[in-house]
């Protein structure tokens, strides 16, 4: 069963990925966030940041 | 209610109240009487009171009647003092322990004042 | 920066190279270091990023924002999914010795020569732009170090051309390293490393120079984003945008990377081929995309950078050497890092692309021809090696060659993704080869065609013709007038950008054309057997005798050995028959090779010279039975249900064994109960036989002698107080009983602190010099008084039983915090850890050490426990042995003010 949950929060992570998309058509995330940087760059980077650790941990806590 | 005067009765009980009944019942028999607490207090007691009888509750606290019973039989070799164990138990199994030990007799609680004044003058 | 200098760090760098080749292949311990180390394979997975990823990123970023990132992005998606796929992958290739992707897909579709050889000419094609691109960004690089100047000298002298050396010294690493010797496995541990350590060594040129950039010549990220802000139009940089990158541009770059990342003949070779161990994959999958993600970080910020410095006056895959100018050591580090970008790929590229194509296009073909087979066969392993060789160097050469010709019109970026979208031709084939047991030989050969033939019309030929190579006319019109054929816009369907528009055709196409194909179609004999292995690769490399094989085969064994001998040579083949004779108990050689013979040393020459290749080899010397492809199938079918029955049969007798253990727990509770309860009942007679004996001997005292009248007044107190005993317990047990019976519930107004009082003062005899007060506030509340007042005196006189007489404290504390809590503390003799979570079972009493009569029945904690939990409360206790017990009593009932 863990096999399961842990596909799914795979496909469902990479799904919001994307879905990004329609977020980085917004004209608003063309403006500067912290310390000047694009807002959509900033939200890939912690987006992806995150996903990359999220993998890590289930990888490594379970028994793949 | 003849009876020998001198005979020394020895009753061992944790339980207060049961020292008292049996106290009284032997003393107007014309028993002289002697108490004890539990397991260590009889054994000392047998040492110094020497008595004819033991009367030995079996459940105790500090040592039980059985443990007891076997120390005294060790002492008293000559097998001059009887024991006759109370307790609330009954089973036949408990009953064999006793004999084993070296008991004379064995009397269920709640008991018949009668029956033990009547063993106690068997054992004469 | 001078010629010699470049050329002395460019031979210096290549020296570490071979140094670290050599001597991690060479070296027992550093072997065996580097072998089990999945950092290392995550590390050697990124040699995926090429001169591109050095380069090419940059000036992607400058021209289209965010997207660069998505050929990283793909990959790092993706990732999570290898410890399924990837690893089946790589499972199903140890089993069957498979030498490249060729081999993967050839060996699927029933070892087909055909195929192998489509596949490994797709990967020629795709390598050599690719390799080309990678010399022309090292000779840009080399040109702007040298001259200072930013832009290119074009260098009409072909023997001064930087490329042609880097490409002559990859060459013969590849050479020296790639085909030193036979390894049916393939595998060049000295390779890997040196890709593993020019990974790390991309990735920290890399970050060294950007912060130069950001901090050195800029100050910070704020200060590049703000500048940018101020004077560049920022929208065509971060977002998606209709006209330029937009959303399904995104997409398909997302998925072509993802794709490109396994499918690559390079990166298979890589990431399954030298793969020492599937453990390796856990690891990677997240450290491969942290360290792609750490290369791209700084990709934007440094594009924006060069963008508001140079404009467009310069070559922006160059900004990385050009902002730097000042900074010459990083120069240094930029060309020894883009040197560890491009060679790692042409390295890589170089070996698989010789030993796919020796493999699966070569050998069948020169063994097809009976001169060329005696030919070979004399000495195969050594003349496998020379066409390895010849092959890397021709393979540079033509890179090179196709550089000076071409690449002075590509970017890096186009070519990349244009191999991308040709590689992807190959994933329909791939993936439902590995899930579709139906998917035919013909309908992957049929999608792969079409696609590869759609990739090509719609990317490389559009692709020229806008250069102006071709007629442009193709793209603007359609061929021949014919709109509808345009490569740009097949059918009408516009306004797609040609990545997307190519790709998504072809695939499609690819797709479909497998799907319909295959279920007009049937597998051959040799297919079935196959894909059954490719389908459930668990029946086969998980089992002890792996290799039974299904079709019936034999052949004359001296002939047999013969052949063989010729190919692995007599000292591998007697080692490799001796294994064999010595497992099976056989003495002599026999006179026939059977089957089961047959297939074990099939497989081990297809690791030396590939899958099909073997089966040509093997298919000369070997008779076969002919089988029928459905009896195959439904053997197949068979084996696989027996597997899967004695799965099942595995995890119900584990289901079993778990339930069994249930039972045996289950049952050992209830013979506890049992105990518990037959304890409960001699305890409870015994407790009742002690008052029962007082009162009939004093009673028949008091009938039977003349007793004084002091005497008679004790002995009547007496039979009164056993009276009392004998009646409260039998209180208790009833009580006991009605509380789990009913839980019936009097609620009432009741004054907490006076109750507490009152049950204190009904303790004033019995506690005896032991003290006991009470802390309570004020408080009204709705409960039921007696049930209450019942779990009081339980407490306290417990609190009394436990604590001494002489310096016995009990303190009673009430307060109100989330809920009414009422606290009873003593200062006892406390209880012990391991009793501790059985103090509220009902029979159960606290052992006491010196105490082997127990007082009391057990019941009164779980008595306390009921009633407490029928007002809607709570009950816990913390003890500590020789310290004290304090119970808390929670409360969850409504407050009266």
């Amino acid at each position: 069963m863990n096999k399961l949950k842990d596909k799914i929060v795979f496909i469902t992570i990479a799904g919001v990925f994307i879905f990004l998309g329609p977020f980085l058509q917004m004209e608003s995330m063309a403006e500067p966030g912290l310390f000047g940087i694009p807002k959509s760059y900033l939200f890939i980077l912690i987006t992806t940041l995150v996903f990359i650790f999220v993998t890590a941990r289930i990888l490594i806590k379970s028994d793949w | 209610m003849s009876v020998d005067s001198s005979k020394k009765i020895l009753i061992v009980d944790d339980e207060e109240n049961i020292l008292i009944s049996l106290e009284y019942l032997l003393k107007a028999e014309g028993f002289d009487v002697a108490k004890a607490k539990n397991g260590k207090e009889a054994i000392d007691q047998f040492s110094t009171y020497r008595p004819h009888v033991i009367l030995m509750d079996v459940m105790m606290p500090v040592m039980d009647g059985v443990e007891a019973a076997k120390a005294i039989r060790s002492l008293d070799a000559d097998s001059q003092t009887s024991i006759i164990f109370l307790t609330a138990k009954g089973t036949t199994d408990d009953r064999r322990v006793g004999y084993l030990v070296g008991a004379d007799d064995y009397v269920v609680k709640p008991f018949d004042n009668e029956i033990i004044l009547n063993k106690i003058k068997e054992l004469s | 920066m001078s010629y010699p200098v470049i050329i002395a760090i460019s031979i210096t760098y290549l020296a570490v190279l071979f140094i670290t080749a050599y001597f991690t292949q060479n070296s027992k311990r550093l072997n065996f270091l580097f072998k089990d180390n999945s950092f290392i394979y995550a590390m050697s997975l990124v040699v995926y990023c090429t001169a591109w990823t050095f380069f090419g990123s940059v000036g992607r970023a400058a021209s289209t924002g965010l997207g660069f990132l998505g050929v990283y992005l793909g990959p790092i998606l993706l990732a999570p999914t290898w410890i399924f796929t990837l690893k089946k992958v790589i499972r199903i290739s140890k089993y069957l010795r498979i030498t490249s992707i060729a081999d993967f897909v050839s060996s699927r579709y029933g070892k087909s020569t055909t195929f192998g050889i489509l596949v490994s000419i797709l990967g020629l094609i795709i390598v050599i732009p690719y390799i080309s691109i990678q010399l022309k960004a090292l000779e840009y690089a080399v040109s702007i170090l040298h001259t200072g100047n930013t832009t290119l000298a074009h260098n009409s002298n072909v023997f001064t051309s930087p490329a042609l050396w880097f490409a002559i010294s990859f060459a013969i690493f590849a050479i020296i390293f790639g085909t030193s010797k036979m390894d049916p496995s393939e595998k060049h541990p000295g390779v890997v490393n040196v890709m593993a350590l020019e990974s790390l060594i991309k990735l920290f040129s890399f970050l060294i120079a950007s912060l130069v950039i950001i901090y050195g010549v800029y100050n910070g990220i704020g200060d590049i984003f703000n500048q940018a802000y101020a004077k560049l139009e920022m929208s065509s940089i971060t977002i998606l945008q209709k006209d330029g990158l937009d959303y399904s541009t995104w997409l398909m770059v997302l998925l072509l990377s993802a794709f490109a990342f396994l499918f690559l003949p390079r990166q298979f070779h890589i990431a399954v081929v030298e793969n020492n161990s599937v453990s390796h994959l856990k690891n990677a999958s997240w450290i491969t995309p942290l360290y792609l993600f750490l290369i791209s970080l700084f990709v934007l910020p440094v594009a924006i950078a060069g963008k508001l410095m140079f404009g467009d006056s310069v070559e922006p895959d160059m900004y990385l050497l050009t902002l730097t100018m000042e900074y010459k050591w990083v120069g240094v580090l930029v060309l020894i890092g883009g040197l560890a970008a491009a060679s790692g790929m042409i390295i890589i590229s170089a070996i698989s692309v010789s030993i796919m194509t020796s493999n699966n296009i070569f050998l069948p073909l020169l063994l097809k021809i009976e001169k060329q087979y005696k030919y070979f066969l004399s000495d195969l392993n050594t003349r496998l090696l020379q066409i390895r060789r010849v092959i890397i160097f021709l393979v540079l050469i033509l890179s090179f060659g196709f550089y000076k010709g071409f690449s002075i019109n590509y970017s890096i970026v186009s070519v990349g993704l244009i191999s991308f979208a040709g590689i992807a031709q190959i994933a329909p084939a791939v993936i439902l080869g590995l899930y579709w047991k139906n998917s035919t030989a013909k309908g992957a050969l049929a999608g792969f065609c079409i696609g590869v033939l759609i990739w090509g019309y719609t990317l490389p030929i559009a692709n020229l013709a806008d250069l102006g190579i071709l007629n442009p006319t193709i793209i603007e019109n359609g061929p021949w007038g014919i709109s509808w054929l345009n490569p740009t816009s097949l059918l009408g369907i516009k306004d797609f950008q040609p990545i997307v528009h190519g790709s998504m055709w072809s695939v499609l196409m690819n797709t479909i054309t497998l799907i319909v194909v295959s279920l007009y179609t049937k597998r051959s004999a040799l297919e079935v057997v196959q894909s059954d292995i490719f389908i459930n690769p668990e029946k086969y490399y998980k089992s002890e005798n792996p290799r039974k094989s299904i079709i019936v085969r034999q052949a004359n064994f001296q002939e047999f050995k013969a052949v063989l001998i010729s190919i692995l040579g007599s000292k591998k083949l007697n080692w490799l028959l001796d294994g064999y004779f010595k497992s099976h108990g056989i003495q002599t050689e026999p006179e026939i090779a059977d089957s089961e013979l047959i297939t074990y040393v099939e497989a081990h020459l297809a690791g030396a010279i590939g899958t099909s290749s073997a089966n040509i080899v093997l298919n000369h010397l070997v008779e076969q039975q002919p089988v029928r492809a459905s009896e195959l199938i439904s053997i197949l079918d068979e084996t696989y249900q027996v597997y899967e029955y004695s799965q099942l049969l595995q995890s119900k007798s584990d289901e079993l064994l778990k339930t069994t253990e249930e039972l045996k727990n289950a049952n050992q509770q209830l013979q506890k109960i049992d105990q518990l309860k037959n304890e409960f009942i001699s305890n409870v007679t015994h407790e009742l036989r002690t008052p029962i004996t007082s009162i009939r001997s004093l009673s028949a005292i008091l009938q039977k002698y003349d007793v004084s009248d002091d005497e008679k007044k004790k002995f009547l107190s007496i039979i009164n107080e056993e009276s009392e005993r004998i009646s409260a317990l039998v209180n208790q047990v009833l009580d006991l009983r009605k509380s789990e019976i009913t839980n019936e519930i009097e609620l009432d107004e009741v004054d907490l602190c006076s109750l507490i009082q009152t049950t204190i003062y009904g303790f004033d005899e019995m506690k005896g010099n032991r003290k006991i007060i009470m802390n309570c506030r004020e408080l009204r509340i709705e409960t039921d008084r007696k049930l209450l007042k019942q779990v009081l005196i339980n407490l306290i006189s417990n609190a009394i039983k436990f604590t001494s007489d002489e310096n016995g404290i009990i303190e009673i504390d009430v307060d109100l915090n989330l809920y009414v809590e009422i606290q009873v503390k003593d200062n006892g003799i406390g209880i012990s850890k391991e009793e501790q979570a059985f103090v509220f079972e009902r029979f159960y009493q606290v052992k006491q050490e010196n105490d082997t009569k127990t007082q009391g029945s057990g019941l009164g904690l779980a008595i306390c426990k009921t009633h407490i939990e029928n007002l809607g409360g709570k009950i816990t206790m913390k003890s500590q042995l020789g310290q004290g017990t304090t119970f808390t009593i929670q409360l969850n009932t409504k407050i009266i003010k």
